[in-house]
Formats: C-alpha cells, structure tokens, sequence
C-alpha cells in the first residue's frame, strides 16, 4: 500500500478552527507559535489528504489528530526542555513496561527502550540538527501507541531476524540432516486451481484476508486475532469457519466455469500441495514408480489415439 | 472448524507485492481503531500480504485490550447471542413465578419487634440495613431470630465497608437522616443491597437505583423457606445480565442469616461503573463493565490526565492543577483547589489516587506530592 499523501499543499483557509485547535494543543506553553502550528498541521495533512478532500472530510481530519501530543512530540524533537519534562513524566515508566511486554526479557528489553530513547532524544545529527524520531509523529493514533508501534518495529526488525539465523553447529548437534531443496511442484498444480483460488481470495474483503493470512499463515490465535480486530472470539472462529465453506464453493464454481466437471473440481480442491511435492520427489528417485492415476489416463488416450 | 483446502493457504502466501509499508502512525492508529473506515481497509489490504507488518500490530497490542466493539448480529449464526437472552428471560420468568408462590407478605411491625428483640449491636446494624416491608411468617420470624441472634465478625466487618457505601451512595440513595429513621424501601433495598454485596464478591454497585416506590411488596421481602435452607455463610452475588431491565442474583446469605428474595431486588441494578480518560484528556464511563463507554463532561478546558475512582467518588487532575471531584459517578463535580501554606497548587496533575474517599494523593510534573486525609478539604505539600 502506498502510503498516501503527496505532498500537497493545503490552503490555510482550508484548515479551519486552527486557533481551537492551538489552543487545545497547549501550543504556546512549549513556544509553538501559530503560525509553526498551522504550519505542522498543513504539513499532516498533505501527508494523509489529497487535494481533492472536501472541507468537512479536512476539517473532522484535523478534529482527530491528537494535537496536544503532536504538539509535545515536535517540542521534545525540537529539544524544549519543559516538553522532554512532561515527556519523560508520562512515558518513561510506560515505555520500559511496553519494552518488557514486547521483549518478554529483561535484558533485551531494556536494551530495546534504551536503544529508542536514543532515538526519540536525537542522538543522530544531521547538517547541524538533531534527528529525532518523535518529529515523524503525525497524531493519528495516540503517542503511546505510536510509541508501542516504534518499539515494536524495533523488535521485529533487530531480534526476529537474529532469531531467524540458524546456527549451523548447533543443528548438526541436534542431529538435524540438512536435505537437498525439494524442487516447486509448480507443474504438477492445475493453473486453473491457481486461478479459481486466486479469484476467490480477490473477492474477500480484506479483513477476511487478513484474519486467514493471521490464522493460518501466521498460527495466531482466535483470541490474538480478536484482540486485533477488536471483536469477541468468536466472532473469528465463525468468520473462519465460514470463509472456508465460502471459499471451497467459491473454488469449485471457479474451476466449474473454467471447464473442469464436479467430480473433477473436487479432485483437484483436495490434492495436497505437499503430497505434490511428495510424488515429485519419490519420481525423481523411483524411475520405475508407477505414474500417477492422471498420467495413467492420458498415457490411455494417447495409446487409443494412437491405434 | 471447517478446512480450508490447503491451495488456499499456499495462495493465500501469494508472492510478495512491492508495496510501501504503511507509516508507523497508521498502524498505531490502526491498532487503536482510530483510523476512518476507508483508511482502516488500506491497512488490512496491506496487512493481508505482509507478515512483517501483521507481525508489529500484534506486537503493538497494548497489554489489556479490554475495549471490543460492541459485536454486530453475525450473519450466519443469530441464534448465540439470542440464547444467552433467551435463557436470561426463562430464568427471570421462573424467578418471578417462584416468588410469587413463596413469598407471604410480613407486617412491618412483626419484623421490628423481632430487630427489637435483637441485642443493640445487631438492632442498630439491621435498622440502618434491613427493612422488610411486611411482617415476618412464624416460621420465617424463627428463622431470624435464630440467626439474628448470632452477630458474626462479618457482620461488623460489613458495617465498616458498608458505612462507606452508604457514604459513597447516590444522592438518590437515603440520605443520612433517613438512616437513622425508618428508611424508605426504596432506599432500603439499596443499603441491604449495599451491605450484603459487601459480605461477598460485591458486583452490586452501590450507584445502585432504589426500586420504586410502587413496589412494595416484593422488594423487601424475606423468603422465609430460604433462611432454614440456605447455609449461613456469605455467598457470592452473581447479577445476570438485565433482561428488560430485570437483573437477576442469586439470594445471599450474608452474615445475620437473612436471605434475599431474588425478586428483593431492585428491577435494574447496575454494576460499579468503570472510568478511563481518552488520550486526548476526555473522561469516559462504562456502566456495562467496559463493552459501551460514554463521554462524561467535567467542567474544565484542561486535559484531564489522572483519575481516580472509589465507589460513585472519581478524582479527575489535569492541567494546570485542574482537579475536579464528584461524588455521584460523575453526575455532578466540584473543582478543588490544592492549598498548602498558602500555596496554590497549578502545576500539571498526573497521578492521582484515592485509598477510599478521604485519603488521597496527588502527583504533578514537577514531582510534588499533594496528600489528603478530608476529602480534599485540606492538603499538605510533600
């Protein structure tokens, strides 16, 4: 997805109560003029919005930025004092607390708040200015969120990937055979199955996709997901197991349409991928394995052809 | 759960798209449900193809989601949640049947001869407590006096939580006077409801309505059959969801023997209200334990920071020393003003906290400490 916003400019007019919003910002007890506050918010703005966004849609836009922590956010990058007084006041505890849910250790926890801090105060410097990753907060979410966000980024992007390298010593100690790559089985999988699964996925809503890619791709559980998606447990667990009836009649009338009989399509919804890839293999090494009941069939009428 | 053919999960996989990652501000705004209906779909569209994204809005999950959205009908199957209602409205039904057929009307006088019987102690605790509206069977005046007779740790344990409900009560509640007199049975039925909650898993807030005046009979009723049955040791209430407005509990015995009718109680009772503040300063209130939340308006321009709640009291701080306090759930406040030694208190509040509704303690961002014994009346600066 492309992040949207090009960067636009907004007419100031169009931004309306800007002075209410100021004033709700705590703006001037950090030194923000409004001037540099308009200027802020015409800078979200053409981040988010297009040109073309009608007034009211700019206007109730603007209403849910979070502007007094927008406004705190830019001062801290800014490096006013006061507002690193009151930021350290209200996130310090917290952002050690969201480290320790998300890190689960102790060590690496800490290690992940403090690498953070680094980054919020503006240890980079760059032409002479400090580079600080609060200046990135825009007001969309909250800054706590936000900062759960950041931190976990950070995870995701230092610790899943260590996690990721296998050690090859210590495989070889567990006994681990490191096989050959098993060819893809693209060939043996009906293009026409590919298609009818790819129609069928596209005509989801995204939210169903997403829950399936989280479920089954991810192994989340229903409970994980519901907590995403702000919705009861079972809520998911039903959307599962109806996607999955819908999904396999979505298929079968795809294949259906593409030419395949009843009987047909429901032989070829139920081949495994793997076992594909399991009757690959045993061919590559049993050359004298009988073909597959499909081949057998056509080598049949070919031989029929033929006579 | 129905399989899902196993080409779909490797479909699902899909290749990977060359799409920009959407900011860390839409996710966060994503995972607090923030985001426009529109922007919302752009960001599970991306979600649904990226493991490393879906992967950070797990991670970003605050501790405690505890906020749901209210769960629409599912279109497949309507029935879970009508049976839930429909077993709420059979078990109403037969707790009004039941009382019908076992509850006799008691004189008022009976019963208060039976309390005068009592010793002092436990007289003074049942008259502030418990007024049955009519007159005791035989058989169920046996039955309290049996077990009135038999004062319980309990008993005086409840009294000093129940003279703080009584105090955190509504203002539709008896007023302090009407305790010491015969109390109304509306309000009656508030304070037993208050005292006996209190013997157990209290689920009853004491922001409990009185029932109407109009019923009398049913609402302060003794169940003489259940008193012999029921053991003499304090129970847990369990309210049930409301069913038209009928809430159900299970009778409780509470520490003097009395059992409560289940149609004792009021028509609708509701649980302690819980509190949270917005990130942008807003004071909201859940009467539903959390599933709805309403915004309460406090009488401030300031950003409302901490808050603090016991009972029906909420202490909201905020900016520039604002410090608001109501004493009915929010219904109504009153600005205090921190003083110490002429000092007033204007820095921002950012901690508050409230042991019960005298001892208090404030934090500021200039790391001062503002603490109360009265209620706000007077403070000390540490």
């Amino acid at each position: 997805m492309a992040v949207r916003g090009v960067q636009s400019v907004v007419e100031p007019s169009a931004l309306g109560p800007v002075a209410e919003l100021y004033e709700k910002s705590r703006g001037p007890e950090f030194g923000l003029t409004l001037e540099a506050f308009e200027g802020m918010l015409q800078e979200v703005c053409g981040k988010y919005l297009s040109v073309e966004t009608p007034a009211t849609a700019r206007r109730a836009f603007l209403a849910s930025l979070r502007v007094e922590e927008l406004v705190l956010a830019r001062a801290c990058a800014a490096g006013h004092e006061r507002a690193w007084e009151v930021f350290l006041t209200r996130f310090r505890e917290k952002l050690y607390d969201i480290a320790g849910y998300i890190a689960k250790e102790a060590s690496s926890a800490r290690e992940l708040a403090d690498s953070l801090y680094a980054d919020l105060y503006g240890t980079t410097m760059r032409d002479g200015k400090r580079i600080s990753k609060l200046a990135s907060y825009t007001g969309r979410g909250s800054l706590e969120g936000w900062l759960r966000t950041v931190l976990a980024q950070e995870y995701v992007n230092r610790y899943r990937r260590q996690r990721r390298l296998v050690s090859l010593d210590q495989k070889s100690e567990e006994g681990v055979q490191f096989a050959a790559a098993v060819p893809e089985p693209v060939a043996e999988v009906d293009p026409r199955v590919e298609a009818a699964t790819d129609e069928a996925l596209a005509e989801l809503p995204s939210e169903d996709r997403f829950v399936l890619a989280s479920y089954y791709l991810d192994s989340r559980t229903l409970a994980e997901i519901a907590r995403i998606l702000r919705v009861h447990e079972s809520t998911i667990s039903r959307k599962l197991d109806k996607l999955a009836k819908s999904l396999r009649k979505r298929i079968l009338a795809g294949l259906r349409r593409r030419g395949m009989s009843r009987q047909q399509a429901q032989e070829a919804l139920e081949v495994d991928v793997r076992d594909l890839r399991v009757n690959l293999r045993s061919r590559l090494v049993q050359e004298t394995a009988h073909p597959p009941f499909s081949k057998k069939k056509a080598e049949a009428r070919a031989g029929e052809g033929h006579d | 759960m129905a399989d899902l053919p196993k080409i779909v999960i490797q479909r699902l996989q899909g290749k990977a798209r060359d799409q920009a990652h959407p900011d860390l501000d839409l996710i966060s705004a994503f995972v607090e449900n923030s985001l426009t209906q529109r922007d919302r779909n752009q960001v599970l569209e991306h979600l649904a193809h990226c493991s490393d994204c879906r992967e950070v809005v797990a991670l970003s999950l605050p501790e405690q989601a505890d906020v749901v959205r209210a769960e629409t009908q599912p279109a497949g199957s309507p029935w879970l949640s009508w049976r839930v209602l429909r077993w709420g409205t059979l078990a109403a039904c037969v707790a009004v049947v039941g009382a019908a057929v076992t509850i006799r009307y008691e004189s008022r006088s009976k019963f208060r001869q039976l309390i005068a019987a009592q010793s002092p102690e436990v007289q003074r605790m049942n008259e502030t407590v418990i007024q049955p509206a009519s007159p005791l069977k035989p058989d169920s005046a046996k039955a309290a006096n049996r077990v009135s007779s038999q004062p319980s740790v309990s008993t005086e344990g409840v009294g000093t939580a129940a003279k703080m409900r009584l105090k955190a009560a509504p203002s539709k509640a008896a007023t302090p006077q009407a305790a010491d007199r015969e109390p109304s049975e509306a309000s009656t039925a508030l304070q037993r409801k208050s005292v006996l909650a209190e013997t157990g898993t209290a689920e009853v807030s004491a922001g409990a309505e009185p029932a109407p005046q109009a019923a009398s009979g049913p609402m302060d009723e003794l169940v003489p059959g259940r008193a012999k049955d029921m053991p003499l040791e304090s129970q847990t209430y369990k309210a049930q969801a409301a069913v038209g407005g009928a809430m159900l509990a299970q009778p409780t015995m509470s520490a003097s023997g009395l059992a409560v009718n289940k149609t004792a109680l009021v028509p609708t009772i509701k649980l302690l209200p819980r509190w949270t503040l917005t990130s942008d300063g807003t004071l909201q209130r859940s009467l539903d334990s959390g599933n709805t939340w309403e915004t309460i308006p406090v009488p401030t321009q300031a950003i409302l920071r901490a808050l603090a709640a016991n009972g029906l009291h909420i202490w909201v701080g905020g900016s520039g020393g604002a410090l608001y306090h109501s004493s009915d759930a929010g219904q109504h406040w009153t600005q205090v003003r921190p003083t110490a030694n002429g000092e007033v208190l204007t820095a921002d509040i950012i901690g508050v906290e409230f042991t019960d509704p005298q001892h208090g303690t404030l934090s500021t961002s200039t790391k001062e400490t503002w603490v109360t014994d009265d209620s706000g009346q007077s403070w000390q600066k540490k």
